[in-house]
């Protein structure tokens, strides 16, 4: 009897500890987006979630980071190609959304580099809806200087930080 | 007489040098009758005004104590402003209690010019101090002054003790009862608001939202500060009083990037996306619910500060290929670029003088802080190494406080406003970035 009735509770468990991840993980965060960087996303593997969460989590995973010249928002054909490939994996996952975020290098003024950020954001995303992207899948957001990947204070640092990257929620 | 207007050459010489003797000394004479006061006329290397400020006297051990700590921060604040000289006090030979027959002649000897006495009576939980200016080469008192306080408002007392004396011989107001807004960093991963004393000292946080949070400014009455933050996802402006309360986003469905309280009304100039998706130069009104867009044009356009008027905006855009300084009417009309000097001109604000604005123009991969007449021309550089940006105005126009460095090595400094007496202010962990200097705090 008492044997019977652990394997109920477990059983139990197994269907509703699934059900809890994904409705607590499908539901909205609070407080402010964006603040983890891209690839961070919602955990490490997709070990355990199913359904919506599971996929932000492989189109975060598999979403990849764009790069701009110093000081421009334009795109190269190398972001270009990046940004071709990020609307394809964009397209397989239709229940996500995608915010944009812009980032700069340290060496500019930060005023400025926030408007900066701003338009490189505003450019990739321009790009994907012209590739097909439903733009009311994405969103914006610039960081400024303010969330660099590499706090080194030398080109290499720089070039990494100078870049689009793309949060899936 | 005749002599002098003669032909001959030798007293053709000997006349004009008459005559050139007679125009200077018509030229002093004004000046000469309007020294009622001392003046100071301060250009760089000038040697600084030499005082003697001596330990305000006490009849009790407590009183004492609070008296030498009242002259010390009277020294200390008028040594911040890089043009007086307070003496050592190892040097004085007089004693600090005397105030009939003092000793001119004794104080003139160590080098002295002005003199400062004064004492410091307990009145239950107040303190009334008393201060006194005196004129070492006139040989007599030029001020006297009582302040009535708590006696633990004995540092607000010497500030206002120190503002009288900066007063009196240089004719401005004196930047003691002043602050500082600024963004630090207590950790990596946030950026919050604080506020310090225009020497760095008594240090208060203002906000504590865990979120980033920037480019603080003060009202003009320097009740609140508005700030950008990301608290609610997209940055967009804040406002919080002083003490950190009430902070209430001021239009919150709009991005912006940055705001500047006019000086003359409650509007706020503002860089941001509002009813746009570029970055424009906004109007905004005190409550946030309506605009008036002022500029109108695909490049950035970001930074607004306002003139001491209010009768005109700066802003900087990069229209013409890099960002540049830019000035416009309040109204939006007449904008044009006065920044021709250097490829990377940013952060422009109007001395409260009205006559130069200050900036931070890129050299040679990084920032230094120059100034300029408002119209672009007279251009001077006021610092040489390391990264300086983000330079704010003291409310009397004689001092700029700026951020040096990078990263989180950033530290806040002041400089004189010819360049002179450049001193650190501020460092904190993480770093210390984007000073305000507030107006006068009652």
């Amino acid at each position: 009897m008492k044997t019977r009735g652990a394997y109920g509770w477990l059983l139990l468990m197994a269907v509703l500890i699934p059900l809890v991840a994904i409705g607590g993980a499908g539901c909205k965060k609070k407080g402010p987006k964006g603040i983890e960087t891209g690839g961070g996303g919602m955990g490490g593997t997709s070990e355990g979630l199913t359904g919506r969460a599971a996929q932000i989590q492989e189109a975060q995973n598999r979403l990849q980071t764009i790069y701009f010249e110093y000081d421009a928002f334009d795109l190269s054909s190398s972001a270009q190609e990046t940004l071709r490939q990020d609307a394809k994996i964009i397209e397989q996952y239709p229940d996500v959304k995608i915010q944009v975020q812009g980032h700069c290098d340290e060496r500019g003024s930060e005023e400025y580099n926030l408007a900066l950020g701003d338009k490189r954001a505003r450019s990739a995303r321009d790009y994907l809806v012209n590739l097909g992207v439903s733009p009311d899948r994405l969103t914006t957001i610039s960081f400024g200087e303010e969330r660099p990947v590499d706090p080194g204070h030398d080109d290499a640092a720089w070039a990494k930080n100078r870049r689009g990257e793309f949060v899936a929620e | 007489m005749s002599r002098i207007f003669s032909r001959d050459r030798t007293s053709m010489r000997r006349g004009l040098l008459l005559l050139a003797l007679l125009a200077a000394w018509q030229c002093l004479w004004p000046a000469a009758a309007a020294a009622q006061r001392r003046s100071l006329v301060v250009t760089p290397f000038e040697r600084k005004f030499k005082i003697a400020i001596q330990p305000f006297v006490g009849d009790s051990v407590e009183a004492s104590a609070t008296g030498t700590r009242i002259a010390q921060v009277i020294s200390s604040d008028l040594d911040f402003t890089g043009i007086f000289q307070p003496l050592n006090p190892n040097a004085f030979l007089e004693d600090a209690r005397t105030v009939d027959n003092i000793d001119f002649r004794g104080w003139q000897t160590i080098g002295a010019e002005a003199l400062v006495k004064g004492s410091v009576t307990p009145e239950g939980d107040m303190i009334s101090v008393e201060a006194r200016i005196f004129d070492v080469y006139k040989g007599s008192r030029v001020v006297g002054k009582r302040y009535r306080g708590p006696a633990s408002e004995w540092r607000k007392i010497a500030h206002r003790i120190a503002n009288e004396i900066f007063k009196y011989f240089t004719g401005d107001e004196g930047v003691f009862d002043t602050q500082i807004t600024y963004a630090g960093k207590p950790n990596r991963r946030v950026k919050e608001v604080f506020v310090a004393d225009f020497d760095g000292s008594n240090i208060v946080q203002v906000t504590r939202n865990n979120s980033i949070n920037n480019y603080p400014n003060w009202s003009k009455d320097t009740n609140r500060i508005c700030f950008t933050s990301f608290k609610a996802g997209r940055p967009t402006l804040f406002v919080i009083g002083r003490g950190g309360r009430g902070a209430r986003a001021v239009r919150p469905s709009s991005t912006i990037l940055q705001g500047a309280w006019s000086p003359v009304s409650g509007e706020l100039a503002v860089g941001g996306q509002v009813g746009v998706g570029n970055s424009e130069i906004l109007r905004l009104s005190p409550d946030g619910s309506s605009f008036i867009r002022l500029t109108n044009h695909p490049a950035i356009d970001t930074s607004p500060s306002w003139s001491p008027d209010g009768s005109r905006i700066l802003f900087v855009s990069d229209r013409s290929g890099s960002p540049q300084l830019f000035v416009m009417n309040a109204d939006g009309s007449g904008q044009r670029r006065i920044s021709y000097q250097g490829a990377y001109n940013v952060h422009p604000v109007w001395s409260p003088k009205g006559d130069r604005i200050a900036y931070a123009g890129m050299v040679g991969g990084h920032f230094d802080i120059f100034t300029m007449r408002p119209d672009g021309t007279d251009v001077a550089q006021l610092t040489s190494s390391g990264n300086n940006e983000y330079p704010s105005w003291a409310p009397n126009g004689r001092q700029i406080v700026f951020q040096s460095g990078r990263g989180a090595g950033t530290a806040i400094y002041v400089i004189n406003a010819n360049g002179s007496n450049l001193r650190p202010i501020l460092r904190a962990p993480g770093g210390a970035t984007a000073p305000t200097w507030s107006g006068h705090i009652p």
